[in-house]
């Protein structure tokens, strides 16, 4: 299988997330491109410079200066050309009306960053797995957070 | 013989009465005009005409007009004036007071030969011994002599000086009568039954609500009476009307005006007036108001009693019979008496049962009645009755009347019968002795025979046709054949004549027959008139021939020589101005002259015989007709008044006087009528009738005492009701003297100073004390009215009285009380003041003086609103007007000046006074000092002003206090949480990468650091679960709990399978929730069963949900009236020392150590809270070791309530 290797994007402020990111994804059993950005304008500029490819999977954290997940999403699900993009968003906190939010503004996955890293790489391979096999069509609402 | 007639000097004189003596024995040769011997037959003519005339009449004949008049022309003369010097006077001489007058007039008549005719002339003659102004409607007539030249003047006239007061006392009678009126206080009305549209005066209207239309119809005044009062006056007046009662209206009934919504009893009175056919034309009435006398005395009226007391006393037979059986429902007295039965054998039964030898002669007539509706009428009914103990044939007037029903079925029969048997059979015997009159008859002075057999046997005769017809002695004659004794008959009709009349059974008459008999005496030619009829026998056949003659021999004579001066007569008549009509023996009018013919304007062809009727007015033909039958028989003088029809078409009254006219020998010749119109004076007395009685009605009416007050003589006239409002009970006569002592001695002044202005304003008005002879006191009104004679000098005082003692007293009582409400409202303390209904203050106690510092007469002139603030007059008129106009109480703050000027606040407040019925009398007010309240108001809204300001600011604080809260919880949320999940990250990274760098014990101490920070995690989420709890929005919805239960236990599944623990759930009810709090709730009952539960017994959890009843609520403490919905959880578990059950819902207890349970000490005050979200409790029950149940209650369904 000669598969072409799966472009994410991750956006997040988080230097020290972003690092057990990177280090999650080196363990999956895949070829994995990883871009970072750092902060929801960045994510956006990012975006809609025509020129680069759109990601596989957009990993959202919800608490970044300047543009914050949420504003992040409604742009991005209200732009026809960057809609399609899978958004699984990936946070510290849970906050019961704000998952529930997220979930009617179009994101595909929500997850909250785990304490420990194996439960880290394990909730960034079945959320990929997911994003996968559901390609560009949301979960059941009971089924949008995935546990690690 | 005509000679004798002409050899009478004076005949033309005879009779005349007074005049007509004055004239025969008058000496003439002193006169002008010579003696009567002299005078010419045309005015002999005429003056007989003159003499025997009923009207006044007056001639003057020949150049020197020598003045004649008949009886009915002297009492114009009057006593002591002309009469009778100026009979055969010349006129110059005769009526030197008014010759100026009539001169002209006579001229007029002799020179140019025309009549002239003047209506109530003023004519004032000398009479009673002065100038009298008399009055006069007259003609001036020509006469003219037998060559044709006018040498005389007729006048005919009639004084209508009566007539002309007649109108003033009207004009008189019409204001007395208004006066009246106003004075009782009375509702008039006027009905003209043609139209049932009537007149009212204003009073009236007013009552009824009407509108001010000169005429109304009855109808629109009918509705305005009450309901339950409305058929009596239909029926009363009904009554009234109908032809042949008296005419009399009195009914009592209450009127309702809807526009003022007054009710008012009063009782009307009146009265129907007919005309001759019995028609009612007017009827007119007052209206009284008598609401308050009505309030005391309701009079109940049971007119089915009045009815059959009315029928049981009737001297006529009266039964009512109902259904086809006719049972007779009722019979009275009379009735009874007629059929001999006794009430009891014949109230009640079949009609034939009791009378079965009636059932052949009347079933048949009673039941077309029954059936058909049509009653029966009959006279003489003849019937046969056992009755008294015999058979007898009966007569009876009889009527049945069909009863209906209101639905008009025909339910019974009422007969009234009256009895004629005595009558009907005198009647017969009546016939028996027509035959015995036939035979006085025989003895009767007119000559009379009977021919008996077909050879004309002489039966009898009367002396009378023996001496003058036959003038042969009775031995002569008596049982000879007729013809045999008298030949020359045989050559004559009769024989023919007696024989047609024996053969055919016709009789013959005839008159004036020419007829030759011979007697002793000779030969003689006769008239006769006479008459043949057949004499039957009792089998029919004819036996013999009755002969009547009358020898009318001298009447043909006499009639042909009178046939002459008949004719001057009539030509006379003709001439004058006076309708004038004859009439023959027949009745028929064989004349009528010009007069009569100008007045009908018919020729008299149509007149002649009975034409005249045509122009009679059909009402009063009757009578004409029947009068002049009466009198032919007993040729007595006739006056009728009847109404002609003029050339206009307009009937005109007439008078008329008939005369029976006597051929000079004395024999009847019929009647000459002479009349006058007299339409005017009919018409007015008519008039001043109708006023007459309608003054009595209001009189009686009114309970007014009337007084008249000759204020020449000071004789004085009174009413009964007069005498009674003295004191009097019966009729005294008192003179103006004797009155006057009654007055009280103070009032004497009052009346002086009243008659004095009464002479000045012709109006007389006071109101006084009298005292009775009693020595008791009573107050009279007496009003009056001053008539002044010809020299305007006051003449006549007419006037009313009534007494006004209870007014009076009331008006005390009244007064009494007014001052004493003004003594305690002066010294109230609180303004006071009263208004009228239009809203005009008109009355302020003394503190408003005070308060305001103003007199009364400023607050009069200057207006009450000067008190008010003037910011406020405004708005105080406006809600002023509002109360008066809807009759709501007036309430209203406003300022009023102050003596010193300062404006006070005041509370006023009005409130209508209402009658018995709700009508609004007037307002009485009060105003009341509120200036302190209202600064301690406007006080205390300051501050409630400033309480809410601070109330307001702590909210605002509060809001922020809140969203500083929110972003805590998101801090703690997010913050606080993510250098936690790094120390675990990167300790759970170490423990990976750098495990085989590590001793055991810096494993174990990697260990510890992970599990802290996991601890701390827990309980930041629990901490912010509970805080949650308290800001989220609360969304209740209708939920299964049983749906919230299966997520949970699929939350624990793994834990479930883990520790073999088992969930029952039994059957779990639908309650209105707050679901994501409620799943944390279960989540955390659950978690703690499982959490706490005993290490070597898997965990049993039993979930229940029920509605409960009362009791159990009850048992339970909750509030009552209210349904719940009872979630237990009950496990297996350690349980808890009982001792704990409250402590463990609060925050941070624990009631175990941390390493034995994990936990934070949050769950189950987040489970309390919850509860307590819903409006619930929760109890918590245990001991150690057994288990713990949790018992939660939360309201129920609403529908679950009912």
């Amino acid at each position: 299988m000669t598969a072409a290797p799966i472009h994410l994007l991750l956006a997040d402020d988080d230097k020290d997330d972003c690092m057990f990111f990177e280090e999650a994804i080196e363990e999956l059993p895949f070829t994995v491109e990883l871009t970072t950005v750092n902060d929801g304008e960045q994510l956006l500029n990012l975006l809609s410079r025509k020129t680069s490819e759109l990601p596989n999977v957009l990993y959202l954290d919800l608490n970044m200066p300047r543009k914050n997940g949420l504003e992040c999403l409604t742009e991005i699900k209200g732009n026809d050309e960057l809609k399609d993009i899978p958004v699984i968003i990936y946070s510290t906190s849970y906050d019961p009306d704000m998952v529930s939010q997220l979930y009617d503004k179009g994101a595909q996955y929500y997850f909250r960053k785990p304490a420990e890293f194996y439960q880290l790489k394990k909730v960034i391979l079945k959320s990929l797995t997911l994003s996968f096999q559901a390609v560009h069509s949301q979960p059941e609402k009971q089924h949008f957070i995935i546990q690690p | 013989m005509i000679t004798s007639m002409s050899g009478t000097s004076a005949q033309f004189l005879s009779g005349g009465g007074e005049m007509g003596a004055l004239m025969r024995s008058k000496n003439w040769r002193e006169h002008a005009i010579g003696t009567v011997e002299g005078w010419p037959q045309s005015l002999r003519t005429t003056l007989s005409i003159l003499l025997n005339s009923k009207f006044p009449m007056f001639l003057w004949w020949g150049p020197e007009l020598t003045c004649f008049y008949n009886d009915a022309y002297r009492p114009s003369l009057g006593s002591n004036g002309k009469h009778p010097g100026i009979l055969g006077e010349p006129a110059e001489k005769a009526w030197p007071e008014i010759w100026h007058i009539i001169k002209p007039l006579i001229d007029q008549v002799l020179t140019i030969g025309e009549a002239t005719w003047h209506e109530d002339q003023l004519i004032p003659i000398f009479r009673n011994g002065k100038i009298e102004d008399v009055y006069w409607t007259f003609s001036y007539s020509p006469v003219n002599d037998e060559s044709g030249k006018i040498s005389g003047v007729l006048v005919i006239c009639n004084e209508t000086t009566e007539k002309v007061r007649i109108l003033r006392e009207i004009k008189e009678r019409e204001d007395q009568l208004s006066f009246t009126i106003n004075a009782a206080e009375l509702g008039t009305w006027d009905l003209d039954p043609a139209t049932s549209s009537f007149m009212g005066n204003d009073r009236l209207k007013d009552w009824f609500g009407l509108p001010g239309d000169k005429e109304i119809a009855l109808p629109l005044a009918l509705i305005r009476i009450v309901k339950r009062d409305r058929q009596i006056v239909r029926r009363a007046m009904e009554q009234a009307l109908q032809p042949g009662s008296d005419g009399n209206y009195e009914i009592e009934f209450t009127i309702s005006n809807p526009l003022k919504n007054i009710e008012r009893r009063v009782v009307a009175k009146g009265k129907a007036l007919f005309n001759e056919s019995n028609i009612a034309v007017r009827f007119s009435g007052t209206l009284q108001d008598i609401t308050q006398q009505h309030t005391a005395i309701r009079k109940m009226e049971d007119s089915e009693k009045r009815f059959r007391d009315t029928v049981m006393q009737a001297p006529l037979g009266i039964t009512i019979f109902r259904g086809p059986q006719f049972i007779v429902e009722m019979a009275n007295e009379t009735y009874l008496e007629i059929v001999d039965k006794k009430e009891k054998d014949f109230i009640g039964r079949p009609l034939f049962d009791s009378l079965p030898e009636v059932k052949d002669t009347v079933e048949a007539l009673l039941t077309n009645v029954l059936t058909n509706g049509i009653p029966f009428k009959a006279t003489e009914f003849s019937v046969t009755l056992n009755r008294y103990g015999k058979q007898e044939l009966s007569y009876f007037n009889m009527v049945y009347q069909p009863l209906k029903e209101e639905n008009g079925t025909i339910t019974g029969i009422i007969v009234v019968a009256t009895e004629v048997t005595e009558s009907v059979k005198a009647r017969h015997s009546l016939s028996e002795s027509e035959k015995q009159f036939r035979k006085m008859v025989m003895q009767s002075p007119i000559p009379m025979t009977i021919f008996r057999g077909e050879d004309y046997i002489i039966e009898m005769a009367n002396s009378v046709m023996f001496e003058t017809i036959w003038r042969k002695k009775e031995d002569e004659i008596l049982g000879k054949k007729m013809l045999e004794v008298f030949p020359e008959l045989m050559d004559q009709k009769y024989p023919q004549l007696l024989k047609e009349v024996y053969t055919t059974g016709k009789s013959h008459r005839e008159t004036e027959a020419i007829a030759f008999v011979k007697g002793d005496d000779g030969l003689r030619k006769f008239y006769l008139d006479f008459d043949y009829s057949p004499l039957y026998e009792t089998d029919g056949t004819i036996s013999g021939i009755i002969v009547t003659v009358n020898d009318v021999t001298e009447k043909v004579a006499a009639r042909e020589t009178i046939a002459e001066s008949e004719k001057r007569f009539r030509k006379v008549a003709d001439g004058a101005p006076v309708l004038i009509w004859m009439s023959g023996t027949d009745m028929l009018c064989n004349f009528f002259n010009k007069a009569w013919l100008n007045f009908t304007g018919r020729n008299i062809e149509m007149e002649y015989g009975k034409g005249w009727r045509d122009v009679v007015h059909p009402e009063d033909l009757q009578k004409c007709i029947g009068a002049y039958d009466t009198s032919f028989v007993k040729k007595e003088e006739v006056y009728l008044e009847y109404r002609l029809k003029r050339y206009d078409g307009e009937y005109r009254w007439i008078s008329e006087h008939g005369v029976p006219r006597f051929s000079a020998d004395g024999i009847f010749e019929g009647y000459i009528g002479a009349c006058m119109d007299i339409h005017e004076r009919i018409i007015y007395q008519k008039k001043l009738k109708e006023d007459e009685e309608r003054l009595n009605i209001v009189i009686t009416a009114s309970e007014l005492g009337t007084w008249e007050l000759n204020m020449k003589t000071w004789e004085v006239k009174y009413s009964y009701k007069y005498l009674e409002i003295l004191g009097y009970k019966e009729k005294t006569n008192l003179t103006h003297e004797q009155i006057l002592k009654h007055l009280h001695p103070d009032d004497h002044q009052i009346r002086e100073v009243a008659f004095k202005e009464a002479l000045l304003t012709a109006v007389l008005h006071y109101e006084c004390r009298i005292i009775w002879n009693d020595q008791s006191i009573h107050w009279i009104e007496s009003k009056g009215k001053v008539f002044y004679d010809e020299k305007n000098e006051p003449s006549l005082m007419i006037g009313t009285v009534a007494d006004i003692t209870e007014d009076k007293y009331y008006q005390q009582r009244l007064l009494e009380r007014e001052q004493k409400f003004r003594l305690l409202a002066d010294s109230m303390p609180q303004h006071i003041w009263t208004a009228d209904t239009q809203g005009n203050l008109n009355y302020f106690n003394k503190s408003v003086f005070d308060y305001s510092g103003l007199t009364p007469e400023q607050i009069n002139t200057g207006g009450w609103l000067q008190i008010v603030h003037p910011d406020d007059r405004e708005e105080n008129i406006r809600t002023w007007t509002e109360a008066i106009n809807t009759g709501q109480d007036f309430l209203f703050e406003h300022r009023f000046r102050r003596n010193d000027g300062t404006y006070r606040w005041q509370l006023s407040r009005a409130m209508p006074q209402k009658d018995h019925s709700g009508n609004i009398q007037m307002w009485v007010g009060t105003s009341t000092d509120i200036q302190d309240q209202k600064m301690f108001t406007s006080e205390l809204e300051k501050q409630v002003l400033e309480r809410t300001k601070e109330l307001e600011q702590k909210n605002k604080e509060l809001v922020s206090i809140n969203a500083e809260l929110k972003s805590f919880a998101y801090v703690s949320s997010h913050d606080l949480q993510e250098p936690l999940r790094k120390i675990q990250t990167f300790a759970s990274r170490i423990l990976e990468k750098e495990n085989q760098n590590l001793s055991d014990n810096g494993k174990d101490y990697f260990h510890r650091m992970q599990e802290a920070a996991k601890r701390m995690q827990t309980l930041i989420e629990d901490l912010l679960a509970y805080s949650r709890t308290n800001t989220a929005e609360q969304v209740f919805i209708t939920v299964n709990i049983q749906e919230i239960v299966n997520e949970v236990k699929n939350e624990f599944r793994e834990v479930l399978a883990e520790k073999n623990a088992v969930v029952e759930v039994s059957a779990m009810c639908e309650a209105n929730i707050i679901p994501f709090q409620f799943r944390q709730l279960v989540h955390n009952l659950i978690g703690n069963s499982l959490k706490f539960s005993k290490a070597e017994i898997p965990p049993h959890i039993k979930i229940k949900s029920e509605i409960l009843s009362d009791a159990d609520s009850k048992a339970a403490s909750l509030p009552p009236g209210k349904m719940f919905c009872h979630i237990s959880f009950s496990d297996n578990g350690i349980g808890f020392d009982p001792k704990y059950k409250e402590r463990i819902f609060e925050v941070f207890q624990r009631l175990h150590g941390k390493n034995e349970y994990k936990g934070t000490g949050i769950g189950l005050a987040i489970v309390k809270k919850i509860v307590e979200n819903h409006n619930g409790t929760i109890v918590a029950t245990g001991e150690l070791n057994k288990g713990v149940t949790m018992d939660i209650y939360i309201p129920a369904l609403p529908a679950a309530q009912s």
